[in-house]
């Protein structure tokens, strides 16, 4: 319950709830009441007219002044930065990065080298000797030959991927007939 | 778009600028307290206004040099009040002796004059002389509560010491006030 002196110096008496008239009856008669929260709202008021002197403010609002306002940098590096947040969000990004599942690579084969042997041979003919003078010279071409399939990574699963779409119906190719084909009889009369 | 409304920024936020010597920051602290702090020192040093002056100016010099003195984890308004309370007890310890010779040479009257209707300014004066007759506990506690208006269980943090203390302090007080003041209001 509040204290009889809290209801006086926060209300009237008239404002009081009923319960808390009754406990201020209980404590003392209304009249004592009344002359507690005139005394306590008297106090309240003493001095409430003291203001500090204008030229306080302006002293202060010097000495403020005179203060030598820290770099944009220092006042970056001076903010604090908590640590735990920061140490948490790197943990879950490493364990992020260590259990995730990386992508199946396609699996490619080694690239094919060729090489190819160019063997030329100069001839130089000295005339004054009768003799022809052979020199053989041979130069290695590696040749890199780009791998022309891949192994799909699905492939232990599975599933088969074309390169090419089945012809979408079955032509016969060999054996066949302009007699039993007229369109292409039309084909070659237009 | 991105003008800072000082006057709606709270205290905490205001000392944080402060640290960063934000001058408006200041000025915006100033207005809020700076009324309110050097009229409790002129309450509690016995209405001097040249003392309430310069504690209230060494206070907030206090504040200007070393913000970072302010826990931002605690309420500003209990801290610059529990500042203010210790500058005030070590100005009654310096007071003391002096005050102790006084009273020895002059004793204390007991009595009030008795005028023949409540007159207001009496009334104030009678009641100004209980106040400072208080003990300093009980003046602390009823100089916070009843004319800074504060909350008791900021004061519990202010004084330091517990809610239940504080209480029974206020009400001693209370009493002690208003049985040497009944006389006017009769």
């Amino acid at each position: 319950m509040t204290a009889v002196e809290e209801l006086a110096f926060l209300k009237d008496y008239d404002a009081l709830s009923l319960e808390e008239q009754a406990f201020v009856q209980a404590e003392m008669s209304r009249a004592e009441y009344d002359r507690l929260r005139a005394l306590l709202c008297a106090g309240a008021r003493l001095d409430a007219d003291v203001k500090p002197p204008d030229a306080l403010r302006a002293k202060l609002m010097t000495a403020m002044g005179k203060q030598v306002r820290p770099s944009r940098l220092r006042r970056v590096a001076g903010y604090k930065i908590p640590l735990w947040p920061v140490l948490g969000v790197l943990c879950v990004a490493a364990a992020g990065f260590w259990f995730y599942p990386q992508p199946a690579q396609p699996i490619s084969p080694a690239p094919i080298e060729k090489v190819r042997i160019d063997t030329v041979y100069v001839d130089k003919i000295i005339w004054r000797e009768r003799a022809v003078y052979r020199t053989k010279q041979q130069a290695n071409t590696v040749q890199h030959v780009e791998p022309v399939a891949f192994m799909n990574p699905d492939f232990k699963k599975g599933i088969a991927i074309f390169d090419s779409f089945p012809a979408p119906f079955d032509l016969k190719t060999t054996g066949t007939s302009l007699a039993d084909e007229p369109g292409l009889i039309d084909m070659f009369t237009k | 778009m991105f003008k800072i409304n000082y006057v709606q920024l709270p205290d905490e936020a205001l000392m944080q600028r402060i640290a960063q010597r934000d001058e408006r920051a200041f000025a915006a602290l100033y207005d809020r307290y700076g009324a309110r702090i050097y009229r409790y020192f002129y309450r509690m040093l016995w209405q001097d206004a040249g003392k309430a002056e310069d504690f209230a100016q060494d206070l907030f010099l206090k504040i200007i040099e070393k913000p970072h003195l302010y826990n931002p984890d605690h309420s500003f308004r209990t801290w610059i009040y529990a500042v203010a309370l210790n500058m005030c007890k070590n100005e009654y310890r310096r007071k003391v002796p002096a005050l102790q010779e006084l009273d020895t040479a002059f004793p204390e009257p007991q009595e009030y004059f008795i005028p023949e209707s409540l007159d207001r300014p009496l009334l104030e004066a009678a009641l100004r002389t209980a106040i400072e007759n208080l003990s300093e506990s009980h003046r602390q506690c009823f100089v916070l509560r009843y004319q800074e208006e504060l909350t008791v269980p900021e004061i519990a943090e202010i004084v330091g010491c517990p809610s239940g203390t504080v209480k029974s302090r206020l009400h001693h007080a209370v009493r002690q006030i208003a049985d040497k003041v009944s006389f006017l209001q009769s």
